[in-house]
């Protein structure tokens, strides 16, 4: 589909039986590519569409470092959504896709019949890990990020493996992380990636520090049910922040914890994923 | 390792043509890396010169200015072009460690070389330490 004169790429599978379209949005530094054993999982029951965010997967890649705002993924994202003529969705999110499927939620609710929500933060505060120069500011900083992001690709070479838990072996070499690099096989299409890093709020005042805390706010007015599953081996997101979820939605079930999961959770859990999102289904 | 930094000229003696080797669109985010990079390449009157371990030549320049600072810098080889040499990957990414290295310690603050050392064994760059 073609949005703000850029191409997104995305994967659509099953049909529409009467049930609402399940949505999958994927983080950094991922691609649909990242849904793949969890859609044949729920494509029986439901219309299952993964998009690539511009920057990712089969997606244009724009080459200017500037166009990658949070802001202009929430409004690709969300002409997407609404260009694809849906009437009600199920927004599944994780990493980036939890502020970006947030942000269509709190503008669209009527369109929204629910939610999962894995492993993701909705506020300005920032967590530890981001916070934290070692290793995380440390290795997008200045010169740095773009070695290590743009030369190296060592968000994918290595941050994958290090994220995941019960599956990590297919990161560390293989068809599995050949099909992560697949995307980003030059410095130039890996800027959407190293750009992502740079969007992280870290105190008032900075680029999406007042949007985030828009998002949390919204949390509370939510008006539809939403499910919560987390690795609780997240190095990047704890389980806190499931928890946190769990407080501020009105209508949220206890998270469904993965005690042997890590920050990509659809690599470590995609059958207890689709389990979530069939619930999901079965309550819409 | 250390960056051995040379003049225009010994660099030009190596050859003019550039190949970019780095680009860092924005040195917006942490300021205090922009206002770094600005005074060296004030003083170096606008292209900072080193040669690697590996005996390649680099420029280190800027993208773009805009007012009030530098937009993005760039690093690119040096060479004279068509000499039919193998320019080997792993050698300019030890070249740029080693930059990337005199670039944190200068830097300062709470970015530390130690730091630095310990990402670059986490993510296995070549150059850094296995083991901090």
């Amino acid at each position: 589909m073609e949005v703000q004169g850029h191409r997104i790429h995305y994967v659509d599978e099953g049909a529409d039986g009467g049930k609402p379209t399940v949505i999958l949005l994927h983080g950094n530094p991922t691609w649909s590519f990242l849904y793949r054993e969890i859609i044949p999982r729920i494509s029986h029951v439901c219309r299952a569409v993964a998009p690539d965010y511009l920057g990712f997967g089969l997606s244009d890649k724009p080459r200017d470092e500037r166009w990658y705002t949070l802001q202009n993924h929430i409004q690709a994202m969300t002409r997407f959504i609404n260009g694809m003529g849906l009437s009600r969705v199920i927004l599944v999110v994780q990493d980036w896709g939890g502020p970006i499927g947030l942000s269509y939620a709190l503008k669209y609710p009527d369109k929204v019949a629910g939610m999962l929500i894995m492993n993701t933060w909705a506020w300005p505060e920032p967590s530890e890990f981001h916070a934290s120069v070692m290793p995380w500011r440390m290795l997008h900083a200045p010169l740095v990020g773009a070695h290590f992001f743009l030369r190296r690709n060592a968000l994918v070479e290595r941050g994958l493996y290090l994220s995941t838990v019960r599956n990590r072996e297919r990161l560390r070499k293989g068809a599995v992380l050949n099909g992560y690099r697949l995307p980003f096989s030059s410095p130039l299409s890996r800027i959407g990636m190293l750009a992502f890093t740079r969007n992280i709020p870290l105190r008032p005042g900075d680029l999406n520090w007042e949007r985030m805390k828009g998002i949390k706010e919204g949390l509370r007015a939510l008006p539809f049910p939403c499910r919560l599953l987390w690795g609780e081996r997240d190095i990047v997101f704890p389980s806190s922040n499931a928890y946190l979820f769990q407080k501020l939605i009105p209508d949220c079930s206890p998270p469904s914890m993965i005690p042997d999961g890590g920050h990509f959770i659809q690599e470590d859990a995609p059958k207890e994923i689709a389990g979530e999102i069939l619930a999901l289904l079965g309550q819409t | 390792m250390a960056v051995e930094w040379i003049t225009r000229e010994e660099a030009d003696w190596v050859g003019t043509q550039e190949e970019r080797v780095l680009i860092e669109q924005s040195l917006g985010h942490y300021p205090e890396f922009n206002a770094f990079l600005r005074r060296e390449l004030e003083r170096a009157e606008g292209g900072l010169f080193f040669r690697g371990a590996s005996g390649m030549v680099y420029r280190v320049g800027p993208v773009a200015e805009e007012p009030g600072g530098l937009s993005g810098i760039e690093i690119c080889l040096r060479s004279a072009g068509g000499d039919g040499r193998t320019i080997s990957g792993d050698g300019i990414d030890r070249d740029i460690w080693a930059f990337l290295e005199w670039a944190i310690q200068n830097v300062g603050g709470e970015w530390t070389l130690e730091a630095l050392q310990k990402v670059g064994a986490i993510y296995r760059i070549p150059g850094a330490p296995e083991r901090v």
